[in-house]
């Protein structure tokens, strides 16, 4: 679906400053809403001017919610992709806001035939209006509708196919969903539909109450470092990239984060190639 | 019969929505732990997201920031634009109402001000030119700013000369 991206990391302005001295970067992805078209802030365009391939992330379409997306925000995304030169858009299978109520965060969608039909809709929907390529990301979530009529990948799946869009794999949220939910991962991948993969996140996490959540505060652990590998040693990802939003590490720290990422990609790939990890 | 699919998918994301953002209770058959762990979830994050955009609600409350959030917050839905920026404001409000605050919080609740405005029940960016004035009781000066569209706010400011009985 995509020319090879690399390696890349989520934009964010407590980074900008370590992100722009890396000079081996894939590309970044930068939160549409979290850029304002008059305000651009200049370490961002300077990596536009460097050349940095730009993937634009956007968080409050609400996909999966009962209304079709809303045109300004649908048109918004698309300035922000224009004016940062980006060569895809991306947001998430999830609802936001319901009878004028804001969530504040990615909720999952009742994965049923009738919610798949609307949703279907509301993609299409937003690929007529977004003049970009669209990729959609699973989420995590620590709970779950009651009646789901497919699990997560046949759902995400069906939804791709029917509706022409590219794949955003959070390994990270998979690998959060089947730990809390007792499920396997790895089979997951059989039923995911990685010929449509654009890229993929990874982020870090932690136990809580008995449940792990994926905070994007802490460093990136060992379960999503291995669900990556796995996914390497099917496919090569045109593109990987960390995600970090709080608790931002140093330079250096990041630098190692990084670093654990390319390994497993390496890892993965000499799996796949049938050779011993260099 | 897509009309009455989105509706079902209204009802049903609304009802859910609900029960989070009120902490339940949660509907027969539904996934009672993960709706639990999901209503911390939303309202831990909320208030960090407050937090971070109000540091001086931070600084003033410290450790008491997510018990006084809670008192003021609750039952609050959250805003649909900036609902960082509106849940410190609504705190901050309450706390300036109720007594004296550091000069900080008063000066950031001032180009809250100029920046947004109360629209329909929430606090939306204003749009067209702002003034407002307000009294730093630590400082003892008086500040008054004006905000144009596209041009960053001017402020001037005027210390209160010392008043003292005249000696006789």
């Amino acid at each position: 679906m995509m020319v090879s991206l690399g390696l890349g990391i989520g934009w964010r302005p407590e980074l900008a400053l370590a992100i722009e001295r890396r000079e081996a970067l894939g590309f970044i992805e930068v939160t549409a809403e979290n850029v304002q078209l008059d305000d651009i802030p200049p370490a961002l365009t300077r990596m536009v001017t460097r050349g940095v391939p730009v993937i634009v992330h956007g968080l409050s379409l609400s996909l999966g919610g009962a209304e079709r997306p809303d045109p300004r925000r649908l048109d918004h995304l698309a300035r922000v992709a224009e004016r940062l030169c980006a060569r895809l858009v991306s947001e998430h299978l999830a609802f936001v806001r319901a009878d004028d109520m804001e969530a504040g965060h990615l909720l999952p969608v009742p994965r049923t035939r009738e919610a798949l039909e609307v949703i279907v809709d509301n993609v299409a929907w937003a690929r007529r209006l977004l003049p970009f390529p669209l990729a959609l990301e699973n989420i995590a979530t620590l709970v779950e509708w009651p009646g789901a009529e497919m699990d997560e990948a046949s759902f995400l799946a069906e939804l791709l196919g029917r509706t022409d869009t590219g794949l955003l794999f959070d390994v990270s949220n998979m690998y959060a969903n089947a730990r809390n939910a007792g499920w396997d991962p790895v089979s997951a991948l059989a039923r995911l539909p990685l010929d449509r993969l654009a890229y993929v996140h990874i982020a870090g996490g932690a136990m809580r109450d008995d449940l792990y959540h994926d905070t994007h505060a802490h460093p990136v652990g060992a379960g999503p470092l291995a669900f990556l590998e796995e996914l390497c040693s099917r496919i090569e990802p045109p593109g990987v990239m960390l995600e970090r939003d709080d608790a931002f590490p140093r330079g250096d720290e990041l630098g190692a984060e990084l670093e654990a990422i390319r390994q497993a990609i390496a890892r993965g790939a000499a799996r796949r190639m049938g050779s011993p990890t260099t | 019969m897509m009309g009455a699919a989105r509706s079902r998918l209204a009802s049903m994301e609304a009802e859910f929505l609900r029960s989070l953002a009120s902490g339940g209770p949660f509907a027969a058959g539904s996934d009672r732990r993960g709706m639990q762990a999901t209503a911390q979830l939303l309202w831990a994050k909320r208030v960090r997201t407050m937090a971070r955009a109000w540091p001086e609600l931070a600084a003033v409350l410290g450790t008491g920031l997510v018990e006084r959030a809670a008192e003021v917050l609750a039952g609050t839905p959250l805003s649909s634009g900036d609902h960082a920026v509106q849940d410190g404001f609504i705190v901050a409000s309450q706390l300036e109402a109720a007594g004296p605050i550091p000069d900080g919080l008063r000066l950031k609740l001032l180009a809250t001000k100029l920046h947004h405005r109360w629209k329909q029940g929430q606090l939306a960016h204003r749009t067209g030119p702002a003034v407002g004035c307000t009294y730093l009781r630590q400082s003892r000066r008086f500040v008054c700013a004006l905000r144009l569209p596209g041009f960053q706010p001017l402020s001037v400011s005027a210390r209160l000369p010392d008043v003292s009985p005249m000696a006789r």
